[in-house]
């Protein structure tokens, strides 16, 4: 039988509402940082 | 075919900066701030876009502790959408793990019980960088220091090669992590994805949106006779007919391709096929 997801639309929802919020606390940014310099940890030898 | 065109052009897509690479330099741009749905080493030099898990890890390793929202959130997201479906058609080192699959006769069955190592797994890459912690408070992204085979293959190989002052500082962590990456592709020409199925947070994350996501495998029950195909074509070697979702199925959609009796969809709850045609043919 075929049953009609509810959860997967709010978990969709909670989501995008969780990504904003991180979004507004500047946390785009604080990955930017981490991202865009090297991980010396990430390549073995930190 | 098709699924393998999409994975490559996906991996060339998140490691597009291709200069990076020759320079061994890495991407600094904007793009940089934005997460990628599949574990690609942000350290990589071709790398357009930030690793999850690496982003989760260094934001809690921090002095603020700092559980990223906007890394739950996006995962959150995508997995409920389509659940694992990115790791089966997007993720680069899930490729990789596939072309080397090509190249060996030879095909050997994972342990039903390795794939539950990956919860665990799971589990301490999110908890330990808040946990534990050296004596002035700073913590490290431990499953990308001492395991991220991916971090390996795409970032350290790469730029130890390219700049001296690195290869310089190789020590027996370098070296452990090149025996992780080496035993994972050296299985990976036996078994089918050994990395995702055992050893992948990611996956393991994305795993648990299988059941709930929008997109689902979906079973016509009064199409499918049983036959069994798609569980003999199935590469992880789960049987969809009987259970279409699981958290193991990486939705390569392998299964809805080879039924006889086209029983097996991909589909959202509102394009799934309905009840009514189900009736119509009872």
């Amino acid at each position: 039988m075929f049953r009609q997801n509810r959860l997967g639309p709010a978990l969709l929802g909670a989501g995008v509402i969780l990504a904003l919020l991180g979004l507004w606390r500047g946390e785009a940014e604080a990955v930017f940082e981490k991202a865009a310099s090297l991980c010396l940890q990430c390549i073995g030898i930190g | 075919m098709r699924r393998c065109l999409v994975q490559a052009a996906s991996s060339l897509l998140a490691n597009a900066n291709l200069p990076g690479f020759i320079q061994g330099r890495l991407y600094q741009g904007r793009l940089k701030s934005v997460c990628v749905p599949v574990l690609n080493c942000y350290s990589c030099p071709g790398a357009l876009g930030a690793c999850p898990v690496g982003s989760f890890q260094s934001l809690a390793a921090g002095f603020s502790r700092t559980a990223s929202l906007y890394v739950v959130g996006f995962l959150t997201a995508v997995g409920a959408v389509g659940g694992r479906f990115t790791c089966g058609w997007f993720c680069p080192f899930g490729f990789l793990q596939e072309l080397l699959h090509r190249l060996s006769p030879r095909r050997l069955a994972l342990p039903r019980f390795m794939e539950h190592l990956k919860y665990p797994v799971l589990a301490l890459t999110v908890l330990l960088p808040f946990s534990w912690r050296d004596a002035v408070g700073l913590a490290e992204p431990y499953y990308c220091k001492y395991i991220c085979p991916a971090g390996t293959l795409e970032a350290g190989l790469p730029l130890v090669g390219r700049r001296p002052e690195l290869a310089a500082l190789i020590g027996p962590l370098f070296w452990l992590k090149v025996c992780v990456l080496a035993a994972l592709m050296i299985s990976a020409l036996f078994v089918w994805r050994p990395f995702c199925r055992t050893l992948c947070p990611l996956g393991a994350f994305f795993g648990f949106f299988n059941r709930l996501s929008l997109w689902q495998l979906r079973v016509d029950r009064a199409r499918c006779t049983s036959c069994g195909t798609c569980a003999r074509r199935c590469p992880a070697g789960l049987h969809p007919y009987r259970d279409p979702n699981p958290a193991e199925c990486v939705r390569c959609l392998e299964c809805t391709r080879v039924c006889p009796a086209h029983a097996l969809t991909f589909a959202s709850g509102a394009k799934a096929p309905a009840l009514t045609s189900l009736t119509k043919e009872a």
